[in-house]
């Protein structure tokens, strides 16, 4: 209590206080009285684990869903070259490097043919459009990598890797993933699961 | 576990209750149920209490009142109106031994004998001299009503102590007897 509102102590308050402290003695907390929780099961710790989980968990997904590198190359080339449109090299050249049948044509409705360099290998860059698909860009290679029929996402794109009819593996990237199943369907020598 | 000592959690506050106000609590429901067993489980149930509701608890600083608050509830069921406290250890259904009442100090004699309402106050000012505004909050009543309060209840505790037998006139018992 502050001066201003302590009654006056009294001779009789102290004796009171005093014995009321020696009857009343209340000794100290009894243990069973305070909490210990193991340190695992405190939330604390629960909320940093289960933080951990899920980030483990999605970047784990994420490695999982990453591509072969020269796939991720191609995808990044293909994002810088989406709205380019020409041929640049003439057709039978490039049907010869993605193994089609002599005399065949390519598939769909060609956009872009022209010879580029993907993560320091020299490619052939092929962009058609097929009617019931849309738009697939298939990439050829001058030194074929060894890559595995394999598909994915990654960043925002389908991608797959097929076999032509001599072996070569052709990375075909597309914004559809229909579209993909049809450009497999007209470049792989044989079927592949999709 | 450095980490867990480091910073305050929700349990390290619960302990931190524990440590500072057990003792005080315990005096207080004491003397106001008038068995130090019936206390223990008393403070028990306040801290069970004052843990589930802690959101309720606005100023940290009010902590210890608002803690009696709880407590002077809980200990307020144990109590049979109109009957003096006799203060023992054991719980209050194992019968106190007849020289019990003898041993103890006047003034704990005297304290069994007057009003809760007036226990209560005195309990407030002898054990903790808490300050008016917290002992109005633990009391539930105006910051004016305390210091009338604790004035009678003073001149209660000194009646109750006198062995003339008008003593007992200015016990105020916490409920009128029914008629």
């Amino acid at each position: 209590m502050t001066p201003h509102d302590t009654p006056q102590e009294t001779a009789f308050d102290l004796r009171a206080r005093a014995e009321l402290a020696l009857a009343f003695e209340p000794g100290e907390p009894p243990a069973y009285l305070l909490r210990h929780t193991p340190w695992h099961a405190r939330r604390g710790v629960r909320r940093v684990l289960a933080a951990l989980l899920v980030s483990g968990s999605a970047a784990s997904a994420v490695f999982a869903m990453r591509p072969p590198e020269i796939v991720r190359a191609a995808i990044e080339h293909e994002y810088y070259e989406r709205t380019l449109r020409g041929s640049f090299m003439p057709e039978a050249e490039i049907a010869r490097h993605m193994d089609l049948e002599p005399g065949k044509s390519l598939p769909g409705y060609t956009q872009l043919m022209r010879p580029c360099d993907i993560d320091g290998t020299k490619a052939y860059h092929l962009t058609t459009f097929f009617e019931k698909g849309g738009i697939v860009t298939v990439l050829a290679f001058e030194q074929p990598p060894s890559l595995a029929d394999n598909h994915g996402w990654w960043a925002n794109m389908y991608w797959q890797v097929v076999h032509s009819r001599e072996g070569r593996p052709l990375v075909l990237v597309a914004q559809k993933k229909q579209a993909l199943a049809v450009a497999s369907k007209a470049l792989a020598g044989s079927e592949t699961p999709h | 576990m450095l980490l867990s000592h480091m910073i305050p959690t929700a349990e390290s506050r619960y302990n931190q209750w524990v440590r500072e106000h057990y003792r005080f609590l315990l005096r207080s429901a004491w003397a106001l149920t008038g068995s130090r067993a019936l206390a223990e489980d008393v403070v028990q149930d306040c801290f069970t209490s004052a843990w589930r509701y802690r959101n309720q608890l606005r100023d940290a600083s009010l902590a210890r009142a608002w803690l009696f608050q709880i407590m002077r509830r809980h200990a307020l069921r144990h109590l049979v109106p109109d009957q003096p406290l006799v203060y023992t250890e054991q719980a209050p259904d194992t019968v106190a031994p007849p020289s019990a009442l003898d041993d103890q100090l006047d003034v704990v004699k005297a304290l069994g004998r007057i009003a809760p309402i007036h226990r209560e106050v005195l309990v407030l000012y002898y054990f903790d001299d808490m300050p008016t505004a917290q002992m109005a909050e633990a009391l539930d009543i105006a910051p004016g009503t305390v210091l009338s309060r604790l004035a009678r209840a003073r001149e209660a505790l000194k009646a109750a102590l006198s062995p003339a037998p008008t003593a007992s006139a200015s016990v105020i018992p916490m409920r009128k007897a029914q008629t």
